[in-house]
């Protein structure tokens, strides 16, 4: 190594940054992280709007289905009266052929 | 390591001002800009920050920082060519800057030669300043580099010729 290789090494010796920079470093390393909070945060919500959607269609499928049972009681109820009636009617028609 | 591999920001805050130096010398000596020398050299441990866990030791801890540093440096020459620089003369009418004193035997020479090395062209100085700042052999900088051992030793050959010319050049420059 000659005289102008040392100048050059001396020349380019190592400096250090401004004082407070590792501070300024790891604070930038919180403004980093803030973003990958609030993408948790929007997951999150994500999250909940997917299943408040996916209750509420489960909510009105269940609705559906509970009408279509009382529908169909309703039918049933309606059907037996009507045989009832019907029998009776018989019934009567019956008797005044024979009376 | 381990624990700001985790999270740890005090952890981290030791490796930072560990190698704080090392990296903002390479990007201050290469741009010849305190600022934007600092926010290079952030930007290169925020980019460590995110990639700690694929970190193994800390030599590759060292060789990982360098290389980074050495391929923004370039890439941010290249993104943003430097302002003109000073002639002898103007650089004499300004006061030399606090951080540039220190054991150096002549302080206007080691200014006038950083001042030189940021006129090289950007790989030629990213090679001399991993070769007289960081004590790089010529084999390990064109690893870091990415570049055939022969460009990294005919490269500096050619630097150093140049840049003793160019200093010879400023002498008499100075003494008419």
């Amino acid at each position: 190594m000659n005289d102008f290789e040392n100048e050059l090494r001396s020349a380019l010796r190592r400096e250090e940054p401004p004082s407070g920079f590792a501070a300024r470093v790891v604070a930038r390393t919180g403004a980093h992280a803030a973003p990958r909070r609030s993408g948790w945060i929007a997951a999150a919500i994500a999250a909940c709007l997917l299943l408040s959607i996916g209750g509420g269609f489960e909510y009105r499928q269940y609705r559906g289905r509970k009408a279509k049972r009382e529908l169909l009681l309703a039918l049933n109820i309606a059907g037996s009266k009507l045989n009832i009636v019907q029998k009776k009617v018989s019934d009567l028609s019956r008797r005044t052929l024979y009376e | 390591m381990a624990r700001s591999a985790v999270g740890d920001p005090s952890a981290f805050a030791c490796i930072v001002r560990e190698h704080q130096g090392m990296v903002f010398s390479i990007a201050y000596h290469f741009l010849r800009d305190r600022w934007l020398a600092e926010e290079l050299a952030q930007e290169v441990f925020l980019h460590l920050y995110k990639n700690l866990r694929a970190i193994q030791s800390p030599s590759h801890l060292l060789y990982w920082l360098r290389k980074v540093t050495g391929h923004r440096c370039i890439d941010q020459a290249r993104r943003q060519k430097l302002r003109p620089l000073l002639s002898l003369t103007e650089y004499l009418e300004r006061a030399p800057e606090p951080a540039s004193l220190g054991p150096v035997s002549d302080p206007l020479l080691a200014g006038v030669l950083q001042r030189l090395v940021a006129r090289l062209p950007e790989r030629s100085r990213m090679i001399v300043i991993l070769r007289y700042q960081e004590d790089l052999e010529p084999a390990e900088i064109a690893e870091m580099l990415d570049i055939p051992l022969g460009t990294v030793k005919s490269n500096l050959h050619r630097s150093l010729a140049l840049l003793r010319a160019r200093l010879e050049r400023e002498r008499k420059g100075t003494t008419r």
